[in-house]
């Protein structure tokens, strides 16, 4: 049977698995590789920042990630959780560049300050961004309106911006984040 | 009892629970695996929600990154043959200066877009790209020295198109720069 080719939109780059894009990336789809920089983009930079690194050495942490990641594609086909992968090749990469630079002593101050369980938060807070995304509009928004908003969203502020029924609020935003977590630990 | 509602869950954690109901909740999700994993999946995403940090990265920086896949594994005909303009070794020593004192070898290599500088110590080599021409960007750029269609090593330039690659000079080494066009630099040795 001949494999058919989805077409490359907006949609199918959130929604398509990483295992699905580095396959793609290896037959030499440009669009897929993009996906996956811009899927995984604030994770990278987010480590050498947490680690006080100036804006310029992010940016070269976070080319010298990209090219690791283009060289391990085939090694990271079947890669479960690519997410914690680019974790720690980034904070390796970090202390390398430290370590260039001379500035290993800085670089052990920030990450005792760091804890790991901080550390690992970030990996969680890409995952569940990223879970988050694929949702659907109004339990995107909604989600977005509760947790992620600064301030969050009243009640009243999302039946007003989001046209959500006060009484539905609650149902809606538990199926929701049922549906998240469902679609997080496989079984949607 | 059995198994609250997800939505129940929720509540409890936000507080939105009168007492009697939270306590009557709290009993099963003790007694219950599932429940309890399902309170543990809801603290702690929407403490990552609500803590989020992570910082999204400069447009430049995410364009530099995505022009690093090869273009159509570009082949041998698309390219492009850095041309040797300069060579420190060939070109005559100034009046009073001896041969063996004339330093690390710099080369420049050129195409139709940049400049190629090189200089090559005894283990490691030292270069930059430069643009000839405006909107030429040649920082990011992965730099390969390869040998016999093998890569040895890699790097990618800096925000001003410098590298720097550790290696021996050799008879078979070439460097390929995925920049502004795919370029080939031959002749090493």
């Amino acid at each position: 049977m001949s494999s058919v080719k989805v077409p490359f939109d907006d949609k199918a780059k959130i929604e398509l698995s990483d295992a699905t894009l580095i396959e793609r990336c290896l037959k030499g789809e440009q669009d897929a590789w993009e996906a996956i920089i811009r899927r995984y983009q604030n994770l990278i930079y987010s480590v050498p920042i947490r680690y006080h690194f100036s804006s310029q050495d992010a940016a070269d942490v976070f080319q010298h990630v990209c090219v690791i990641l283009l060289e391990k594609l085939k090694t990271l086909r079947n890669f479960e959780t690519l997410s914690s992968w680019l974790y720690i090749t980034t904070k390796r990469q970090c202390w390398k560049i430290a370590k260039k630079k001379k500035m290993e002593t800085e670089l052990q101050e920030t990450s005792d300050e760091v804890s790991d369980s901080n550390s690992e938060n970030l990996v969680l807070q890409h995952q569940i961004k990223t879970g988050v995304d694929q949702l659907s509009g109004k339990c995107r928004d909604l989600i977005f309106a509760l947790y992620y908003a600064d301030p969050p969203y009243s009640y009243d502020q999302i039946t007003d911006k989001l046209g959500i029924p006060f009484g539905s609020i609650g149902p809606t935003r538990a199926r929701c984040l049922e549906k998240l977590r469902k679609m997080m630990s496989g079984k949607d | 009892m059995k198994c609250p509602e997800f939505q129940m869950i929720l509540d409890l954690l936000e507080s939105r629970l009168d007492r009697t109901q939270a306590e009557k909740i709290q009993t099963h999700i003790h007694e219950c695996k599932n429940c309890g994993e399902k309170l543990k999946w809801a603290q702690e995403s929407l403490t990552a929600m609500k803590s989020m940090t992570l910082v999204d990265a400069p447009d430049y920086v995410i364009q530099r990154a995505i022009s690093l896949f090869p273009k159509k594994a570009a082949k041998f005909s698309d390219w492009v043959l850095a041309k040797l303009s300069f060579d420190s070794w060939v070109t005559p020593q100034l009046a009073g200066v001896r041969a063996q004192d004339a330093g690390p070898r710099q080369r420049i290599y050129q195409t139709d877009s940049c400049k190629i500088i090189l200089m090559t110590e005894p283990d490691r080599w030292i270069g930059q790209i430069v643009p000839t021409q405006p909107g030429v960007e040649t920082a990011g750029c992965l730099v390969e020295l390869t040998s016999k269609h093998k890569v040895l090593k890699s790097t990618v330039t800096n925000q001003n198109g410098e590298f720097m690659l550790p290696g021996k000079p050799s008879k078979n080494a070439e460097l390929k720069i995925h920049g502004p066009e795919a370029i080939l630099v031959r002749d090493l040795k």
